[in-house]
């Protein structure tokens, strides 16, 4: 028998976790350090796609991309912005970094678009001819209401070569995002004003679109993140309503569109009408229609488990977890990147708890260093099904239990369907068909709840 | 940077023939008549307002009559000083300084041209009148020195000028010999402008002109470098340029309005190529809403020349845009810009029509500042025809919007239309507390408060009686000066006493 494990042990091993931890972190990878320490490809099709799509596009042709929310789009675009910037002057941002999610419409959207060329321009020392640049800085101060007096005395200096940004400017930066993002009566005075006249907005922006263009070496390309996260009232109005002002910049943009907007014929009629066609990052399929309701689920996808099973590696160290509980995790995330991460992190809460109080003083020594193991595995899950349970009623259970049967739903514009798309109960998956699945967690709460039966073994 | 296109590759692509047809038949008869007016008035006063508003061709008429009337007459041109721009002046200060012109056996003919160059100088202080308002005010009051110069004189103004004279200067305007109107090139057909007999000024909202809302005031140098450098880069043209092309339309449109032009003719035929570019540009490229708002500025740019058939043109050709994209404010705005130039032309009905349209459309859209907008020029049209209760009703709906959204400056408009309208209804302490109301509500740097506080100025300056306040005070005077002849001394001390009082009461007031 192996001796007890010492008080300094259980310390390490928790560290070890926190560690972890911190690298399961649910944000997308958007630093160029962070894509080379966690970045694993797993849909290089999709990738290359998206490269040649833009190489192979009109200068002011529209991209739209969607996936479901966790399947890794963000960090997708990271990696095709370093990807492309040899050949691009690619300025990528999330919209939710500038602008409350609830004032998100078509004007602050472009006037994100208009701040982010100009940040982007300043970063990246295109050397815009001094009198164009304070009157865009003024332009910029006079509608988020930020004063310019101080960058412009910096402007008199002139551009430093490599000196980066100065003091003033960083601080005019810092200003208007912060404006931007926690003001809402200025964000409320530039939504009216360009409402009125959103043409006269479009004009400034492909101003700016033109100087860069003019001083860079490099066409353009605009990448605009976490659109996917819009709710369909929102969503219908940028996408629905505003789409045509969306589409008149004169250069290259990719937006995010939510996953729902395919299910809705006339948003899905009107994005196509305006746009290049929709990109889909798809959800990881494990197994083939039908297999994963089997008692014990074979997966199809060995190749795609094992791009799971190393992005978790790189996160996790092997020894933290079972080998045979690893490739359970992967499976229960139903191919939804960030719902393995997510399952991974409530793992090492567990399993930090646990050493907490064991390293309490009194408390009894564990006879194994603790780690993920099938029981810590379950409780994670136990808690995930709760979660999902919640927003649960009679009738979803219903909606659900017929996607499990029939794999698709009788109603593919019905808001409760697209609510439980969106809210991961229910997965999308394609390859020359499309069909829904549950999420695996929902499936063993559907189980348990007697909603749908065992399988047989 | 060596840089293979230079400036000078816009020049060849924008490069506009400059008035290749011979002068349409309308400008020749308006030439002959002038001659024959001119050969008419020797040795007599003569007023003659010339209107053209391209600087060359003015010019070359300039030339051609001078040529053509050189003998009998001495032609002399004179330029209007911009500081203190009074004909008077000017012709006597050449009269002074050419002394010797008194020998000269010819009659003197003169032309007065500089009025055109006042349209952009600025207002220096708010209290200050602007050298336009001077030149206005000067006319008005010194035609009866001008009696001493017994010359025909030809003075050129443009057709904005022409329509603010018959306003403004109304005294100098009724004593007029003659207008003569020479049509520039792009306007085949100058209409006239029928205003009513008692015509006042009105403010009318107008949301886009030939500038951006939201003007960059970017200066040639650096949007020229910027075209240059795109150009440079490949001989295919690309979606970016349209953007440059447009601000530069913007810059030269900027520079001939505000009178930073170096070159008048050069930049006025500039800032119409360079919007013909960025239109071109758009279509090639698919950029319909920037299309949409560069046909509008250059339509704007016409409208500023009083190029009116031009101008609506190409703002039938930006709402033609506007209802392909489904751009409702921009038809809105476009047909309000519509609108103003219809009534420019005196077309009222053409006018109410637009502004009945834009107003279903705000309606429509729920957009109320919109509306308000429409109400207050649909006002203006009504003012203009003399329908003063269907102008109040508009006025109020307006002022009514305006208050409930709390546009403050939309409010100051109105009400200075309101207080123009309580003038003209000679109701003048009416309107100047009106006035004083819209000055609080304008913005301070808004042309519009410079407007109504011309408006407030000139009604607040004490009015020069005619003659017929003299009679009174002369009659009081024949009165007393009899009676002291006559001895009656009571009587005279009365009477005296009596005049005493009325002056003292009068100059009080």
């Amino acid at each position: 028998m192996s001796p007890l494990p010492s008080t300094e042990d259980l310390q390490k091993q928790l560290d070890r976790f926190r560690a972890a931890n911190q690298n399961l972190r649910l944000q997308p990878l958007k630093t160029s350090d962070e894509l080379n320490r966690f970045w694993v490809e797993h849909d290089p099709d999709l990738l290359d796609e998206l490269e040649q799509t833009v190489k192979s596009s009109l200068e002011t042709e529209k991209h739209l991309l969607t996936g479901h929310t966790g399947c890794g789009k963000s960090t997708l675009l990271a990696e095709l912005r370093y990807r492309l910037e040899p050949d691009y002057f690619v300025v990528l941002f999330s919209v939710s970094d500038l602008v409350e999610m609830a004032d998100i419409n078509h004007v602050t959207i472009l006037f994100s678009v208009a701040t982010q060329l100009l940040e982007a321009a300043e970063e990246k020392e295109i050397s815009i001819p001094p009198s164009t640049r304070l009157q865009l800085y003024r332009w910029l101060g006079k509608h988020t209401q930020v004063d310019t007096r101080q960058v412009e005395e910096s402007f008199e200096v002139g551009y430093e070569a490599g000196g980066g940004i100065s003091g003033a400017i960083a601080k005019f930066w810092a200003a208007v995002k912060s404006t931007l993002k926690i003001n809402a009566v200025i964000r409320d005075e530039i939504t009216v004003t360009f409402e009125r006249q959103i043409s006269e907005l479009v004009s400034q922006i492909n101003f700016i679109a033109s100087v860069i263009a003019a001083e860079s070496d490099r066409p353009l390309l605009v990448i605009i993140d976490d659109l996917d996260k819009l709710n369909l009232d929102l969503a219908t109005k940028v996408y629905g309503n505003n789409i045509q002002p969306l589409s008149q910049p004169s250069f290259r943009i990719l937006y995010t569109i939510p996953i729902f907007i395919l299910r809705d014929v006339r948003l899905r009629k009107i994005l196509e009408a305006n746009t290049a066609r929709i990109q889909i990052m798809r959800v990881g399929k494990f197994f083939a229609k039908g297999d994963s309701h089997q008692p014990h689920p074979t997966p199809v996808n060995l190749e795609l488990v094992e791009s799971f099973e190393q992005i978790l590696n790189r996160r996790l160290p092997p020894d933290l977890i079972d080998e045979a509980v690893r490739q359970m995790l992967v499976l229960k995330s139903g191919g939804v990147l960030r719902e393995m991460v997510r399952i991974a992190s409530r793992c090492c809460d567990k399993c930090m708890v646990q050493l907490g109080r064991s390293l309490r003083s009194g408390a009894k020594i564990p006879s194994a260093l603790p780690k993920i193991d099938a029981a810590i595995l379950q409780q994670a899950l136990t808690d995930f099904q709760i979660e999902y349970d919640e927003p649960l009623g009679q009738k979803d259970y219903e909606l659900l239990k017929g996607i499990y049967q029939e794999g698709k739903p009788q109603d593919a514009e019905d808001q409760r369907f697209l609510d439980l798309l969106h809210g991961l109960h229910i997965l999308e998956y394609r390859n020359a068909k499309l069909w829904y699945d549950l999420n695996p967690i929902v499936l063993d709460l559907l189980r348990q709840e007697g909603v749908l039966s065992e399988p047989h073994e | 940077m060596n840089n293979p296109h230079p400036p000078s590759n816009l020049d060849a692509q924008v490069a506009f023939p400059i008035h290749p047809a011979p002068i349409h038949q309308a400008n020749e008869d308006a030439f002959d008549e002038l001659v024959a007016v001119i050969e008419a008035s020797q040795g007599i006063l003569s007023i003659l307002i010339a209107v053209c508003d391209d600087r060359l061709f003015r010019d070359q008429i300039i030339q051609r009559y001078e040529t053509a009337l050189s003998p009998p007459f001495f032609p002399v041109r004179l330029v209007l000083d911009h500081q203190e721009p009074s004909l008077r002046a000017a012709i006597d200060q050449w009269l002074t300084a050419h002394s010797g012109i008194q020998t000269e056996p010819r009659p003197l003919m003169l032309t007065l041209t500089g009025s055109e160059a006042l349209m952009w100088l600025n207002l220096e202080s708010e209290d200050e009148p602007t050298p336009l308002d001077k030149f206005y005010g000067y006319l008005q009051w010194t035609r009866e020195g001008l009696r001493e110069f017994p010359y025909p004189i030809v003075l050129w103004v443009t057709h904005r000028i022409l329509k603010q004279l018959s306003r403004r200067s109304p005294d100098f305007w009724s004593w007029r010999r003659g207008v003569y109107r020479f049509m520039t090139e792009e306007s085949q057909v100058m209409p006239q402008i029928p205003l009513p007999k008692d015509s006042f000024p009105t403010i009318d909202s107008q949301t886009i002109d030939s500038e951006a809302p939201d003007s960059l005031n970017l200066p040639l140098a650096d949007l020229l470098g910027l075209i240059a450098k795109t150009e440079a880069k490949s001989n295919i043209p690309t979606a970016a340029l349209a953007a440059l092309y447009d601000q530069l339309g913007q810059a030269y449109a900027r520079r001939v309005n505000n009178g930073e032009a170096t070159d008048l003719h050069w930049e006025k035929t500039q800032a119409i190529a360079s919007f013909r570019r960025a239109i071109e540009l758009q279509a090639q490229f698919n950029l319909a809403s920037e299309r949409m708002n560069s046909l509008r500025r250059l339509g704007a740019f016409y409208r500023s020349q009083s190029n009116y058939p031009s101008a609506l043109e190409y703002y039938q050709q930006s709402l033609e845009v506007a209802r392909a994209i489904g751009d409702v404010h921009g038809e809105g705005t476009t047909l309000m810009n519509l609108g103003v130039v219809y009534k420019d032309q005196g077309k009222w009905n053409e006018a109410i029509a637009i502004y009945e349209q834009s107003l279903q459309i705000y309606r429509a859209i729920g957009d109320v500042h919109g509306e308000g907008q429409t109400l207050n020029n649909l006002g203006t049209v009504y003012q203009a025809q003399g329908k003063w209760t269907e102008a109040i009703a508009a006025y109020e709906q307006s002022l009514q919007i305006y208050r409930a959204i709390g546009d403050v400056h939309g409010e100051g408009q109105t009400l200075g239309n309101l207080g123009m309208l309580q003038k003209q209804q000679k109701n003048l302490d009416r309107a100047k507390e009106i006035w004083g109301e819209a000055l609080t509500k304008l913005h301070p740097d808004s042309p519009e408060h410079a407007t109504v506080t011309q408006w407030l100025h000139s009604a607040a300056q004490p009015r020069r009686g005619g003659w017929q306040s003299w009679l009174l005070p002369l009659g009081l005077l024949g009165f007393l000066l009899w009676n002291l002849v006559r001895g009656h001394w009571l009587l005279a001390l009365l009477v005296g006493g009596l005049g005493m009082g009325w002056w003292v009461w009068r100059r009080r007031r």
